[in-house]
């Protein structure tokens, strides 16, 4: 028979947390949130390397490019967040389901990742559309990954 | 009188809490790439914690938990296109190393690959947090992990946290697993 053994361990952060003194939680969060907007512009940076290494892997058509693809593009929908690029967050995480779903079924037509390289680029500026403009956008990627799906679904 | 954040029904729920946080004593190890190790530090310090580790590899992680004791471990999915769930799963597994075997970790991840996604939820994580992060969603974490009075178990192909959230039944028509595997369950202080 398999054993199974519930307990309970030390909560050593929580004996840590309870320290007297300390500081203000709402202070703490207002200080970090003003670091990450400080380190915006250097985020910025990180992810455009990570977008030059996107647009250069897109263009070849190397074997096993799909693991650095998705890779990088994970990459890009870590730090968009950190570099207020929201939108551009919101394209590298569909691209990466994308992505994910060729790597599964083999194939990943040139066009659809074109598409999603295309909006990258536009979103990567997104000051340049309307509110609207960036939500149709988005909405074509979503279209992309919905047609896909049911691509590998039939 | 000042709300102790570890009673705040809120700062695990969807507000961040009123209270404090001492985060002076506590050891905590941020594994991540280069930037990502850097913006977490950067949080943390705000935070007020003052023993931070960095590990910019699952190997520098492994060395020092060796021979280091830690409260907290925030860790990315992906650290130089190893996962981490592997080494979490080896970190619970392993007997011989008690002193780090159950200290709670935060997963962090961008997007979780479909395959991996059983793995995730395998590897004995306490919570998981999707990047881009904020600040005010790592604290919760942090208060929530701090909080939690979730027993850990183990079993021959698990180790960490219950992984149930609720304590119901199995759905209907769904036979207890508990059965099915012949568990003899134990329950220890």
């Amino acid at each position: 028979m398999n054993k199974v053994r519930f307990f309970a361990p030390e909560n050593r952060l929580a004996a840590a947390i309870n320290t007297p003194d300390g500081i203000l939680i709402q202070d703490a969060v207002s200080d970090a949130d003003e670091q990450v907007a400080l380190a915006a512009a250097e985020s910025a940076e990180k992810m455009d390397e990570s977008l030059e290494l996107i647009y250069r892997l897109a263009a070849e058509a190397a074997p096993g490019r799909l693991d650095g693809l998705y890779q990088a593009v994970r990459e890009v929908a870590g730090l968009a967040g950190l570099a207020q690029l929201p939108d551009l967050g919101h394209a590298a995480h569909t691209f990466c389901s994308l992505i994910d779903l060729a790597l599964s079924t083999g194939a990943l037509p040139q066009d659809q990742i074109q598409v999603n390289i295309d909006v990258m680029r536009l979103l990567r500026r997104p000051a340049r559309f309307a509110d609207a403009e960036r939500t149709a956008l988005l909405d074509n990627l979503h279209g992309v990954l919905a047609k896909a799906r049911r691509t590998a679904a039939a | 009188m000042e709300e102790n954040p570890l009673n705040s029904r809120a700062a695990s729920e969807h507000k961040i809490s009123v209270g404090r946080i001492n985060l002076d004593y506590a050891s905590i190890l941020l594994m991540d790439n280069a930037w990502g190790v850097e913006i977490l530090a950067r949080i943390f310090k705000s935070f007020g914690a003052r023993r931070l580790h960095r590990a910019q590899s699952i190997t520098d992680a492994s060395s020092y938990l060796t021979q280091h004791q830690v409260d907290l471990i925030v860790a990315e999915a992906m650290i130089g296109g190893e996962d981490t769930f592997q080494f979490i799963r080896g970190l619970r597994q392993n007997a011989e190393a008690e002193h780090n075997r159950f200290a709670p970790v935060i997963l962090l991840s961008a997007h979780s690959a479909s395959e991996k996604v059983a793995q995730a939820r395998d590897c004995g994580i306490n919570f998981f947090v999707a990047k881009p992060i904020s600040p005010k969603v790592v604290m919760k974490r942090v208060l929530w992990v701090a909080k939690n009075t979730r027993q850990c178990l183990e079993t021959p192909t698990y180790a960490g946290p219950d992984r149930r959230f609720r304590n119901a039944p199995p759905p209907p028509g769904v036979a207890d697993r508990r059965q099915i595997n012949a568990y003899k369950v134990e329950t220890t202080a």
